[in-house]
């Protein structure tokens, strides 16, 4: 029998100190004065593409290499907005977060305060929105599908997500019927277009082009304001619709949303020079990632964005924040009590 | 245009990527999609064929070597790891860590040439049968693989059917997906997205295997024996209905997208254990449920592809990458590939099977170190494989409630480990569960009761009957295990009370959710709870023979575990884990049991 080989001391602190040596060179990367960006999403996605391609954008503008990225993708982005809330008076941090959060930050008094109080830079990309309907549908244009009896199904991810938001808010402004039904992947989601288990889809242009390509979905609206050009340009707007003050808060706060599909916010509280050195180096890199990312990609890349148009807009709706809650709030309801096939007039 | 192998780059990008997707998957935490992640950016300097080629065999051998290391040390970092480690850790234990080794490869190919022969022959029909699965048929394919947790349960059905439906329970914390509504976060933040897979695999295989006393008949110093790998490699066709099950399984499940690789392992393993005669019980190493989750996660990723190439839909997670990346290289997928590309799936399936028989065989090159690796003393190998499958589940979320979820399912698995209890049950209801809700909510949002009447939810739902029929028979004419005793020990008191604990709480909460966002939780707490019941009545009315209580070393264990409480509050976990480990390996040296137990070859 031998004897028990428990680890002897000096053995085990050699295990650590290469344990440590290992797991510890990202902490002295922390320790320097490095850049964090804090990407809300998954490795992976489109939002965390753009994030890591301005990255490196940002490293050749800057001249050095110490920029971090990071993920924490919990909470539809909410941890990466409170990153960079928390980091308040610190200027070595950008965090990207989705268009969503806007919905969510309406809805949610700490995220609301969060939101109202960090700093916004700009957003990378504005996301071209629009309804979509299969043969299925019964229907050939969105004038049709106002009087159509049939059952419209949009497939969306998740009940928080922009699209489910867009579906019940269509309703809302514009009397439509569709049934939003979430719990799709976007994988999911294009099989059930194909299979016929739903007859329509809301969301990015980008997303579904392929599908509009090769005939299996037809845009009929176009959800936020189409660009000059842009595919959409025909077809009939949702802000057309809006013929109230509440609707027309509810297109506010929709277009805010699509505009500002991968924003870059920074902390609050950062002197005035340190903004400055951040904004900079946005406004050199951001044009620049969409050309980076439809060299990689193949196209699909996002829109420019009116950045201070788009400032003007969030805090016009942040600094009334309760009426445009309320708006959300009641178009939400309406939109579900259209889509379950009762009525309601916003 | 994608050429056949008659070009030397191409033989050369194949077995290049069979070799990095090897190596990568021999690093305990990595997995075929990190390999991925890693060498996409690589690609763009490459010809499009070699990319693509060089791309396909590194995901492809990473998924044949992945699961070894985990299932020599114990210490998975993923769902479908654990399926295998759960009795691939056991028969290391027994001293059959060649044998193992064998199993995994051997299995692993076979499945992947299985649904790379599914790919090449038959993927056109399988592409349009794809779009026959809907909503319906996922939730009857997700039925099917919960009815698994009745034969996983070695523990006896009443125990196992509670710790299924407290899977189900915990798989629902978090934000309901389909009504958004936000589940039993106890206004947690970081609860809002639920329980972290790897946090939960961490602590109810890692951390309990790894911490568990050793069994005295235990653990030899076998040595690697080579002759003992290759006759592992044949494992599968000795179990060929099992393998072949299996495989349909894993393609079945890959070609559907949103249900992920671990669905598939699991349902395999349910099914094995369900129908399958073997020697050892599952949970203490059966060889079949290592076969059975292997060739399943095998053929998942062929199956994967098939709606990728012909649909230009991503069949998993790993085939998002892949599709980013052929798109990045120029290679045209889609129904427009068949016009453009027609020989790209009988390229992709060539490299899918090349790729694993090649990694086969490199394994088995690196065999030898890693069975070394596992000859070392179990303590020291289990005090720095436990660091190692922590620190790399906190990499996968790094916050401090990846190590409170660790803590947490950890003391829970060390009770379950103890009381004698078998914790598939619990893994099955977690992973499965939200499958079968989401689909569920929308079958009914979409079909109503019309979606029973649909051909694939009728066969599918046949098949689930039969199988259950079937495995009673098999039992009755005794050719299969024998019925597991319903007894627990008074050990059980504690988990089995945790989850009655669980299951009351969710009931009193769940009232202030709206109807559907309740319906899951309060039919998962009912469930766990009625199960109980059951429970409790046999043992007050029959007394039946229960498993002892199996040891378990609580001081150290304890400190170890407050060790990683400690490193979660200073937060500078990849630092001070190896610390919370030094308690750990100090007081095991006093053990006395440590000296006894000790057996040498």
């Amino acid at each position: 029998m031998t004897a028990p080989l428990a680890i002897r001391r000096r053995q085990f602190l050699g295990i650590l100190g290469a344990m440590a040596a290992v797991c510890g060179t990202p902490g002295l990367a922390w320790a320097a004065q490095t850049l964090r960006i804090v990407v809300g999403t998954d490795p992976g996605g489109s939002l965390d593409l753009s994030a890591r391609a301005f990255a490196n954008l940002l490293k050749d503008y800057r001249g050095d290499a110490s920029i971090e990225v990071e993920n924490d993708g919990g909470g539809g982005g909410r941890f990466a907005l409170s990153a960079a809330f928390e980091a308040k008076g610190k200027s070595n941090l950008i965090s990207f977060v989705p268009g969503s959060m806007i919905y969510g930050a309406l809805s949610d008094d700490e995220l609301a305060s969060q939101f109202a109080q960090v700093q916004f830079l700009g957003s990378l990309g504005r996301d071209q929105r629009a309804l979509f309907v299969t043969e299925r549908a019964g229907v050939s244009s969105f004038a049709e599908l106002l009087v159509s009896k049939n059952t419209i199904t949009v497939p969306t991810p998740r009940a928080t997500s922009s699209s489910h938001f867009d579906t019940l808010l269509t309703n809302a402004v514009a009397g439509s019927r569709l049934k939003p039904v979430a719990g799709y992947g976007s994988a999911g989601r294009k099989v059930a277009i194909m299979a016929g288990e739903v007859n329509a889809a809301l969301g990015s242009y980008d997303t579904f082009s392929d599908m509009v390509a090769d005939g299996t979905l037809k845009p009929i609206l176009a959800v936020n304001a189409p660009l000059a050009g842009s595919p959409l340009a025909d077809l009939p707007v949702l802000s057309s619709f809006a013929d109230s003050e509440i609707k027309r808060r509810i297109i506010e706060i929709m277009t805010a949303a699509a505009e500002s599909d991968q924003m870059v916010i920074v902390p609050p509280a950062i002197d005035a020079a340190s903004f400055a050195e951040l904004e900079a180096g946005f406004i050199a890199c951001a044009p620049k990632v969409t050309e980076a990312l439809r060299a990689t990609s193949g196209g699909g890349a996002t829109l420019p964005v009116d950045t201070e148009a788009l400032k003007l807009t969030i805090s016009k709706i942040f600094s009334d924040r309760q009426l445009y809650a309320d708006a959300l709030k009641a178009a939400v309801a309406c939109g579900t009590a259209l889509g379950d096939g009762g009525t309601c007039v916003l | 245009m994608i050429t056949p192998f008659d070009r030397p780059e191409v033989l050369v990008g194949l077995a290049a990527g069979s070799v990095i997707g090897v190596i990568i998957g021999l690093v305990p935490g990595l997995s075929a999609r990190a390999a991925l992640l890693i060498i996409t950016p690589f690609l763009l300097g490459l010809p499009p064929v070699v990319a693509a080629i060089l791309l396909v065999a590194i995901h492809a051998a990473a998924q044949v070597s992945g699961t070894v290391p985990a299932a020599l040390f114990g210490a998975p970092t993923s769902a479908a790891e654990a399926a295998t480690v759960i009795n691939g850790y056991p028969l290391t234990l027994r001293g059959q860590a060649s044998r193992v080794v064998g199993v995994i490869l051997g299995s692993s190919a076979f499945g992947g040439v299985a649904g790379a022969l599914v790919l090449l022959l038959v993927a056109p029909f399988m592409a349009k049968a794809l779009l026959f699965i809907g909503t319906p048929e996922i939730a009857a394919l997700a039925c099917l693989g919960l009815v698994g947790i009745a034969a996983v349960s070695s523990s006896g059905l009443p125990a196992g059917i509670a710790l299924g439906g407290l899977g189900i329970l915990c798989s629902t914390v978090g934000l309901d997906p389909i009504n958004g509504v936000i589940r039993l976060t106890f206004d947690i933040p970081r609860l809002i997205d639920g329980f972290g897979i790897p946090a939960v695999i961490a602590g109810i295989i890692a951390i309990p295997e790894l911490l568990r006393h050793e069994p005295a008949a235990g653990r030899t110093r076998a040595k690697p024996a080579l002759r003992l790998t290759i006759n592992g490699l044949v494992e599968p066709f000795r179990h060929l209905v099992l393998s072949l099950k299996s495989a349909a399984i894993g393609v079945l499940v890959g070609i559907t997208p949103g249900i992920g690789t671990s669905v598939a392992v699991w349902m395999s393993y349910g099914m094995a254990a369900r129908t399958t005669p073997r020697e050892l019980p599952f949970g203490e190493g059966a060889v079949e449920g290592i076969v059975a989750p292997e060739v399943a996660a095998g053929s998942k990723e062929g199956g994967a592809f098939i709606p990728t190439l012909f649909l230009g839909v991503p069949g998993s997670s790993g085939m998002a990458i892949v599709l980013a990346a052929f798109t990045m290289i120029g290679i045209q997928v889609g129904p427009a590939m068949l016009r453009v590309q027609p020989e790209l799936p009988a390229a992709v399936a060539v490299t899918i099977g090349a790729a694993n028989l090649l990694g086969v065989a490199l394994c088995l090159l690196f065999a030898p170190l890693l069975l070394q690796l596992a000859r070392l003393p179990r303590r020291g190998i289990a005090i720095v494989s436990l660091c190692g499958a922590l620190i790399a589940t906190y990499y996968t979320a790094p916050n401090a409630a990846t190590v409170w979820q660790m803590l947490g399912f950890g003391i829970f698995g060390l009770l379950l480990i103890r009381a004698g209890i078998a914790r598939a049950p619990f893994l099955l209801g977690f992973i499965i569960g939200p499958v079968l809700e989401s689909a569920l909510q929308r079958s009914t949002i979409l079909y109503g009761w019309e979606a029973l009447l649909r051909p694939g939810v009728l066969i599918l739902l046949g098949l689930t009957a039969a199988l259950v029929l079937g495995s009673r028979l098999t039992r009755r004419q005794g050719t299969a295990q024998a019925a597991p005793t319903y007894g627990v020990s008074r050990a059980a008191i504690a988990p089995l009370g945790l989850a009655a604990a669980a299951a009351i709480v969710t009931l009193f909460l769940s009232q202030q959710y709206a109807p559907m966002s309740a319906m899951m939780p309060r039919v998962a707490a009912i469930t766990t709870l009625g199960a109980l019941a059951v429970l409790a009545a046999l043992q007050l009315l029959r007394r039946p023979a229960s498993k002892p209580a199996e040891a378990i070393e609580w001081l150290p264990a304890g400190l170890g575990l407050v060790g990683l409480a400690a490193a979660s509050l200073v937060g500078w976990v990849a630092l001070l884990l190896p610390l919370a480990a030094l308690p750990l390996s100090l007081l095991r040296r006093h053990t006395a049991q440590d000296t006894k137990n000790e057996v040498s070859t």
